[in-house]
């Protein structure tokens, strides 16, 4: 064997390991947002969160306390926007309470989803289906250690998230997201926590003297979609172009203003797309934002921004489409033109 | 003069004849007792007959005469509608009033069914979207916890909510 041939054979066996070792670490990476998913279940804090989203004219930035009691109760009371100082929202398993203390009232509301293990594990298995995990240095954020998992896009390579995870609870403790660019589109991050044994029971009760009511309930799991689309009354359409990885994941048909609405979201794991779909040519009223034209294809359509989310609108055979998301208007349109070539 | 004729007797009677045969007969008839008496006898009988004409002269029963009249009223709106269709369906004014029916046909139910059609507040699709949205853990709109699954089913009712303080 030559000097040549042994170095040959010295580079090819560190490339096994390497790679080897970078399974290894992706296969840890995995495991690590799998025990971020399910440190809500184990893990009891109390903190402060910033929650911030970047449009392209505007942006949104919440600023709210947490307490959550493991399993499933949440107290969220903003601090801001200004517009929403003082409100809260108490989630106990999937039904959620809004207080809002401006109108004096408590809606109710339930979310199928939220506290469903199908659900959950869906998410999970369409986020590692979607996006590579790999563990990037480890960091710091609100004042402990944290691992660092970055996520690609399977299809395109591109960066699309990095998560802080607490390394001794799994809690996500740090969350960007950026887009097609590069440029961040949202963040998250804990600027306090404290991890505690138990929580108050006062901490999630509603006050006193405020009304309740009814709002809506939101997204059957994936294993309704069928019935949920059934239920609609009308022919539910579907677009025949998705970006890579999008798949349906809820649905939900609720009457609008007398108008039986269905509503369908899309998501890769960690992006979303919502198509609304009406039978009886109700056109969406804009007038609170600026709405622009756009024609693709051959329909007309009409789209506005809000923040960073996108909302386009047309008709068509006498249904009514809208599709909301934070994709580009691109996207939207080619998504749209799918749904009725 | 000859003796006049009988049938310009009678048209002397009747003031029917021209103003010389008129003179004519006239000189004649004072002159001849013959012809003075035939001019008699026709006299005679043209009284009598337009006595006998006055005599047999009925009037209709009221119920013809009213059944003419109320027809008469009848017929005159609808010749007059005759009349005025008669003018309307000349071209220059049937063409343009075609187009405004046909036009008026199609757009105006359309804007009624417009008037009358729903729509949707663009909120309400932001805001159901995020909902929607932010049940995917760590997607754009997730909140913090990022998912939320319970261990036990007893934790739905807001029955054993403890209502006990006024802030939240």
């Amino acid at each position: 064997m030559t000097s040549r041939s042994g170095a040959a054979l010295v580079c090819a066996a560190a490339a096994v390991f390497a790679l080897a070792g970078t399974a290894r670490a992706d296969d840890a990476a995995t495991a690590l947002l799998r025990k971020a998913f399910d440190a809500p279940t184990k893990v009891t804090y109390v903190g402060e969160v910033q929650s911030m989203r970047f449009g392209q004219n505007r942006s949104e930035v919440e600023i709210y306390r947490v307490e959550h009691q493991a399993p499933n109760l949440t107290h969220r009371w903003y601090l801001a926007p200004r517009v929403a100082y003082g409100d809260s929202v108490i989630t106990r398993g999937d039904t959620s309470y809004t207080v809002d203390m401006n109108k004096n009232v408590i809606v109710v509301s339930k979310d199928d989803a939220i506290d469903d293990r199908i659900a959950v594990d869906n998410n999970f298995t369409l986020l590692t289906a979607n996006y590579r995990a790999s563990f990037g240095p480890d960091d710091s954020a609100a004042g402990r250690m944290t691992h660092v998992i970055v996520f690609e896009n399977a299809y395109t390579g591109e960066t699309t998230m990095r998560l802080w995870i607490d390394t001794h609870t799994g809690v996500v403790l740090k969350k960007e997201i950026y887009g097609a660019n590069g440029s961040l589109i949202a963040a998250m991050r804990f600027t306090s926590i404290r991890y505690v044994p138990v929580i108050p029971s006062d901490m999630f009760s509603l006050p006193r003297r405020v009304p309740t009511v009814q709002g809506g309930s939101h997204g059957a799991p994936i294993n309704n979609l069928s019935v949920a689309m059934k239920s609609a009354g009308f022919s539910v359409r579907e677009p025949r172009y998705l970006p890579e990885g999008f798949q349906p994941l809820a649905a939900d048909v609720s009457d609008v203003s007398g108008v039986r609405t269905c509503h369908i979201l899309y998501s890769d794991g960690i992006r979303t797309i919502s198509l609304f779909e009406n039978a009886r040519d109700a056109a969406v009223n804009l007038t609170r934002f600026r709405e622009a034209h756009v024609r693709f294809e051959d329909h007309d359509g009409v789209y506005a921004e809000d923040g960073p989310t996108l909302l386009l609108a047309w008709s068509e055979s006498g249904l009514h489409y809208t599709l909301v998301g934070d994709l580009a208007l691109g996207e939207l349109t080619r998504i749209a033109a799918s749904v009725v070539p | 003069m000859q003796h006049p004729k009988p049938e310009q007797l009678t048209d002397y009677f009747y003031a029917a004849l021209a103003p010389e045969a008129d003179a004519a007969v006239h000189a004649h008839l004072a002159q001849c007792a013959s012809c003075a008496t035939a001019y008699d006898d026709e006299a005679a009988l043209s009284s009598m007959l337009r006595r006998f004409a006055n005599d047999s002269e009925r009037e209709l029963p009221r119920s013809v005469v009213d059944g003419v009249w109320e027809r008469l009223a009848n017929e005159r709106p609808k010749a007059r509608m005759a009349a005025f269709l008669g003018a309307v369906m000349r071209p220059f004014v049937a063409i343009p009033a075609a187009i405004a029916i046909v036009l008026a046909a199609v757009f105006i139910p359309q804007y009624a069914a417009q008037r009358d059609l729903p729509s949707i507040d663009a909120s309400y699709y932001l805001q159901d979207h995020a909902a929607m949205a932010a049940t995917v853990p760590f997607g754009v709109r997730s909140s913090v916890p990022a998912a939320l699954v319970s261990n036990n089913d007893d934790d739905n009712a807001p029955a054993t909510f403890a209502i006990a303080n006024d802030e939240p």
